[in-house]
């Protein structure tokens, strides 16, 4: 009988907060990394294992954040052992670009299109967060002059921070123009407060995810520890996160909007239909008709919902794309009951410029979301979500329908709005409004095994030594 | 995984284990029992067409052979989780079988004892499980309506 999951077996100092707490930093940089010099950058990366900000370092609210990760190519450059790389799960060895057709990163969002440095291999990626723009480049300008000495290249950077509100202030508002961020895994020990909607949905209520759908070495929902990549020395408390870089196609979406609805009214609820909730964050599961920011400001109910008593998508279409990546209990038949092993935690934030609400035309510029996807388990989790609830329909009894708006639609797509007293309503033709512009697979250490990367380095020196 | 035709939208699977020594009047018993259930918690997953086991070899070995929809470690893994009872009163009778609550070696195991299929014809290989049923339902309520008004 496996030990039932006890979340004060959880080392919170030694998780990095990235791991289970979702990162509302307004600002950050993705600093994207090569390994020149493998025992320099053991050395860089084991000294720096006590800069990264940890779950525990969260409850304090630091104004900055600090977080470092791997990709299978970075842990080969540094010259882990064969023995450590081949246990490692075969889609992280693979990285992103080969698994892209599973991922459907084809046409558009093709490796071969992805923007620099994701055409190369990139070795680790560190995550510079901040409270403001001023501290975070301060940050990062520190620690460009730092690894420059250090054995690691720096490949690319990429500025992502909060768009700005009406008044000039940060706000969480993709650039598609709808409030992000609200739904988030509650995960046993993170420390979050448990608000209703986050979780799973249970006979009491909601109950937080086990640790070990995020976290490397901690019983996940089954009850059970998964085999940890060796040595566990340098996997526990580690866990994988999936960077996406998705360029957000604006005048597509609006102009699809425009050409499919009768009236102003009707765009805005062929969007929300779309998306699943309202531009305020109103989800459409409880504000049906219209936006209603009083609900979307309120946490306490804005998630209160659990799809149970619209499983025909009257409400909420069935394939909406909030409603793809969280079912919740809204999946009837034999996929909704293991929802539970498909949750992703999300990071990231939004890079370019807002599309003037005014443009007539596409203007061309690089505009999106870097998307920093958690979890322990990269093939159940994040391939699964992309292959199954974004890019197919079959799940839900939606034949060949994918997610409306991240979905990799080729103009021959269809989107299905369920109506009562009429006929369905059915949106063909869709284009992709999102297309993949870069990403890669990562390993997120713990803080001890970061540091056990520069002891390593100590004991194959006094291998070579001896 | 070239062990894997895909045609359409569906997908064949054949996979041959041995069994072992003495097991194989258990085994029948078991497979007997699963088609009398009607496949038991197969129709639970969803998305398998057909799924055919056979005894041969003189009771030494086992032949499956499926067709599915959609990726076969896409719903392995849920289908390991939620039956793994099922999976061990069957492959637990072959040899070499690690048991289904090990999701990375039970698919090891059946993926590495797949064989490659060489010829593949299906009748509908765009429609999948739940397109049919779907269909089905709707024909029957169709009926049910002509009825009404007729």
């Amino acid at each position: 009988m496996p030990a039932p999951s006890d979340a004060s077996d959880l080392d919170r100092n030694d998780i990095q907060g990235m791991a289970m707490r979702p990162y509302r930093f307004p600002a950050a940089h993705y600093h994207l990394l090569g390994v020149s010099d493998p025992a320099r950058a053991r050395r860089w990366f084991g000294g720096a294992a006590g800069r990264c900000t940890t779950v525990a370092g969260l409850d304090a609210s630091p104004s900055l954040g600090f977080n470092l990760a791997l990709s299978w190519q970075g842990l080969s450059a540094i010259g882990t052992p064969e023995s450590s790389l081949s246990s490692f799960p075969q889609e992280f060895q693979q990285g992103m670009a080969a698994r892209a057709d599973r991922l459907d990163d084809v046409g558009d969002s093709a490796p071969a299109r992805w923007d620099p440095p994701f055409d190369k291999s990139v070795h680790a990626l560190v995550v510079v967060s901040a409270m403001t723009p001023a501290d975070r480049d301060a940050a990062s300008q520190a620690l460009l002059s730092d690894i420059s000495d250090n054995g690691l290249t720096a490949l690319a950077a990429i500025d992502a921070k909060l768009l700005p509100g009406p008044d000039g202030r940060p706000v969480p508002i993709e650039h598609f123009g709808y409030r992000d961020g609200i739904t988030q895994p509650a995960i046993e020990g993170s420390g979050e407060p448990a608000l209703p909607g986050a979780g799973i949905p249970d006979t009491d209520g909601w109950r937080a995810l086990k640790a070990g759908e995020f976290v490397l070495g901690q019983p996940d929902e089954t009850g059970v520890v998964p085999d940890l990549p060796a040595p566990a020395s340098l996997s526990r408390n580690g866990s994988f996160v999936v960077l996406r870089k998705l360029h957000q196609h604006v005048f597509a979406f609006r102009d699809f909007l425009r050409r499919s609805a009768t009236d102003e009214i009707d765009v805005a609820l062929l969007a929300a239909k779309m998306m699943g909730r309202w531009p305020s964050g109103a989800p459409l599961a409880l504000a049906a008709e219209r936006d209603d920011p009083a609900l979307a400001g309120d946490p306490m109910r804005n998630n209160q919902f659990t799809y149970s008593d619209d499983l025909r998508g009257l409400n909420c279409p069935v394939g909406a794309h909030v409603r793809r990546l969280n079912p919740r209990s809204g999946l009837t038949g034999p996929n909704g009951a293991s929802v539970h092993r498909h949750r992703l935690l999300r990071q990231g934030l939004p890079y370019g410029s807002r599309l003037p609400p005014d443009a007539t035309a596409d203007d061309g510029a690089a505009r999106g979301a870097i998307m920093l996807l958690v979890n322990a388990d990269i093939a159940r989790q994040f391939e699964f979500v992309q292959k199954v609830w974004i890019n197919d329909g079959d799940f839900a009894g939606l034949g060949n329908d994918k997610d409306p708006m991240i979905g990799g639609n080729d103009g021959s797509g269809s989107f299905t709005i369920p109506r009562t007293g009429a006929p369905r309503r059915r949106l063909p033709n869709l284009p992709a409004f999102v297309s993949t512009r870069g990403g890669e697979y990562f390993f997120l250490p713990g803080i001890a095994a970061l540091r056990s990367l520069a002891d390593s380095l100590a004991v194959s020196l006094a291998d070579t030594a001896s | 995984m070239s062990v894997v035709l895909t045609t359409g939208k569906i997908s064949a699977l054949t996979a041959i284990t041995k069994i072992l020594p003495d097991h194989a009047d258990a085994l029948r018993r078991t497979l007997q029992g699963l088609t009398a259930a009607n496949g038991g918690k197969i129709s639970s997953l969803g998305t398998i067409h057909i799924v055919r086991w056979v005894i041969f070899d003189n009771d030494t070995r086992l032949l499956f052979a499926t067709n599915f929809d959609g990726g076969v470690e896409d719903y392995m893994r849920d289908f390991a989780e939620r039956a793994p009872d099922g999976i061990d009163a069957i492959w637990g009778h072959c040899e070499g079988y690690p048991g289904a609550r090990d999701y990375p070696k039970l698919r090891d195991y059946i993926l590495g004892s797949a064989i490659e299929t060489t010829g593949y014809y299906c009748a509908y290989p765009n429609s999948t499980v739940a397109d049919i049923n779907k269909a089905l339902d709707w024909k029957g309520k169709f009926d049910a309506f002509l009825d009404q008004i007729g």
